[in-house]
């Protein structure tokens, strides 16, 4: 009975792990991915998600109300699949770039794609809370998303400009 | 032949391209009111084909190129300081702008429909900029739109009227 049990986890795991990868290489199959994937400064993705906004757009009328909720929600999708997109562009290139190489270092190429499948993986849970729950009440996960994607920020920008970024 | 991706810190003389920018910046934009006008006056100097800014007194001063640069970076500088305006303020900015104009509620109108505000995105930006940008104005026009249908005492309107705009409501941001 346990073993059944452990097999099945193995296979939802896997299952997540393939779901994620799967997403990410689809929506870097676009025509250009970089233009896409730029991803915006720290503060404007505070602004995105401000409670200072929201107190003032609750103020006004409900059709106005309602339209500011639909737009922000629109904003916080398209930051979340930017950051899908350029953590894709940043594995992609670095796949290729180790192809070349010699000696891969396993223990650095497995902790990358850790911490790759962890930014999947949060981006897909806050898909879920910002549908679900609306844009104003994940500030937790958007500030853990963001300080992960400022750690990523440089890497991205090396490999627009066509250079060399070591990741380990 | 000017390139309009070229950038300060890529141009040879980056140190007069600086000391253009700051001197553009405290004489020239300082004269322009609020963030609003400042993104439309810079972006009135950029050409709509070619998107080349243009500025006679920059290129007497250096060339064209380097007023190409310095109009660029500090086109993208105002935008990224407006960007970080509140939702609240933008409401304000729109208002003062609609109100150095000589026809607000015909501008308001206009506005909404035309959506001419689009041209004052400076090129280059990460999409996203781009769209809070146009998220912002289109919340604060419904708002002013709101303010002249109805009036309060504590929600003022324009103190031009003319005639009763009819209620339009914006459209909603485009698909990516």
């Amino acid at each position: 009975m346990i073993g059944v049990a452990v097999y099945g986890l193995f296979g939802c795991l896997l299952g997540i792990i393939g779901f994620l990868l799967w997403r990410s290489v689809r929506l870097d199959d676009r025509e250009s991915p970089f233009r896409s994937a730029d991803l915006p400064p720290r503060d404007v993705v505070d602004r995105i998600f401000a409670k200072e906004d929201w107190e003032f757009a609750r103020c006004q009328p409900k059709y106005i109300y309602r339209q500011f909720l639909r737009d922000r929600r629109t904003l916080a999708i398209r930051w979340i699949s930017q950051i899908r997109m350029a953590t894709g562009v940043v594995l992609r290139i670095h796949a290729r770039d180790i192809r070349q190489e010699v000696g891969i270092r396993a223990a650095t190429e497995l902790r990358l794609l850790a911490d790759y499948l962890a930014i999947l993986f949060m981006c897909e849970f806050l898909s879920l809370l910002v549908r679900g729950l609306g844009v104003f009440r994940v500030k937790a996960v958007v500030s853990l998303l963001a300080a992960q994607t400022e750690a990523l920020r440089p890497v991205y920008q090396a490999y627009r400009l066509n250079t060399r970024y070591d990741l380990a | 032949m000017i390139s309009p991706d070229a950038s300060p810190a890529g141009a040879g003389g980056s140190d007069i391209a600086h000391r253009l920018k700051d001197d553009f910046r405290q004489r020239s934009l300082q004269q322009v009111d609020g963030y609003l006008a400042k993104l439309i006056y810079l972006a009135s100097c950029r050409d709509y084909t070619s998107g080349v800014y243009r500025h006679d007194g920059l290129a007497f001063r250096a060339s064209e190129q380097l007023a190409h640069e310095v109009m660029a970076a500090s086109h993208r500088e105002v935008f990224g300081e407006a960007l970080r305006l509140p939702l609240a303020a933008w409401v304000q900015e729109l208002k003062h702008y609609l109100q150095s104009t000589s026809i607000p509620t015909d501008c308001l109108r206009i506005w909404q429909e035309v959506r001419p505000y689009q041209v004052a995105i400076p090129l280059g930006m990460p999409p996203l900029c781009g769209d809070l940008f146009l998220s912002n104005l289109q919340a604060a026009l419904q708002i002013l739109q709101e303010e002249m249908l109805r009036p309060s005492p504590g929600r003022p309107g324009f103190e031009e009227r003319s005639g009763q705009p009819q209620p339009l409501h914006a459209p909603p941001l485009p698909p990516r």
